[in-house]
């Protein structure tokens, strides 16, 4: 039990290093991460937008996970925001868009887009296998309690 | 447990600050570099700033420069080729 919730931990970690990592190399060169979502095939005038909304949801997900009674709603969004990046990889990879520069930040930019997409699978897993753990958790609280009473007589 | 957790997550996130500042580019500033605009699908050498093109109003990418063999945006605004209106 003790090691799958250090397990459980290890997964949260993960992902609370990926969004903080990400978010935070985006707030550090910002002027590039800018110029790359004015490049993106959505319309210009979202970027203005866009460009405070990913790393800002990056960064309250990462919150929202460190703490016990907000971290299922993180998980979720860390499904959401995976998933959505998974999707966005796998389009990019069947050549839906002319041309798209990576706006991710820090060294994840230099991974191919086929890296990406595992990179983005392996993180969309992290966030899935997390969800049923913490659901598990969540619904029956006392199973870990009373095994180990039981185990001791 | 809680011991643990909260050593984890510490671990995760001092590292995930430390190596953003650690990975963070160095800046020299794309436009030092050689600027391409695009058109009709191919990228082209823009010259001098001022003397073969401008960068007018507008939200889109007026120039790019290369590095890696990818052609990145440098600077924002519409691309104006000087050279066709002389």
């Amino acid at each position: 039990m003790l090691k799958k919730q250090v397990l459980h931990e290890c997964a949260s970690a993960l992902l609370i290093t990926l969004f903080l990592y990400a978010s935070l190399s985006k707030f550090l060169d910002f002027a590039t991460f800018q110029k790359e979502m004015m490049n993106q095939p959505f319309p210009t005038s979202w970027a203005p937008f866009v460009v405070w909304i990913i790393p800002c949801t990056e960064i309250a997900i990462a919150v929202l996970l460190i703490f016990d009674r907000t971290r299922l709603l993180g998980l979720y969004g860390s499904f959401i925001l995976m998933g959505l990046f998974t999707v966005y990889s796998i389009a990019i990879l069947l050549h839906f868009f002319r041309y798209v520069p990576c706006s991710c930040g820090g060294v994840i930019k230099h991974l191919t887009w086929r890296q990406h997409l595992v990179f983005n699978l392996f993180f969309l897993a992290l966030a899935v296998g997390g969800i049923l753990i913490q659901r598990r958790n969540l619904l029956f609280p006392y199973v870990h309690f009373k095994t180990t009473k039981n185990s001791l007589t | 447990m809680k011991k643990i957790k909260w050593t984890i997550l510490s671990i995760a996130i001092v590292f995930s600050i430390t190596s953003a500042f650690v990975t963070r580019p160095k800046k020299f500033g794309c436009q030092n570099d050689v600027q391409y605009y695009y058109q009709g699908g191919g990228y082209f050498m823009a010259g001098t700033y001022g003397v073969d093109y401008e960068c007018g109003e507008g939200s889109g990418t007026c120039t790019y420069y290369n590095t890696d063999d990818q052609y990145l945006p440098c600077s924002v605004g519409a691309f104006e080729n000087l050279d066709l209106k002389k």
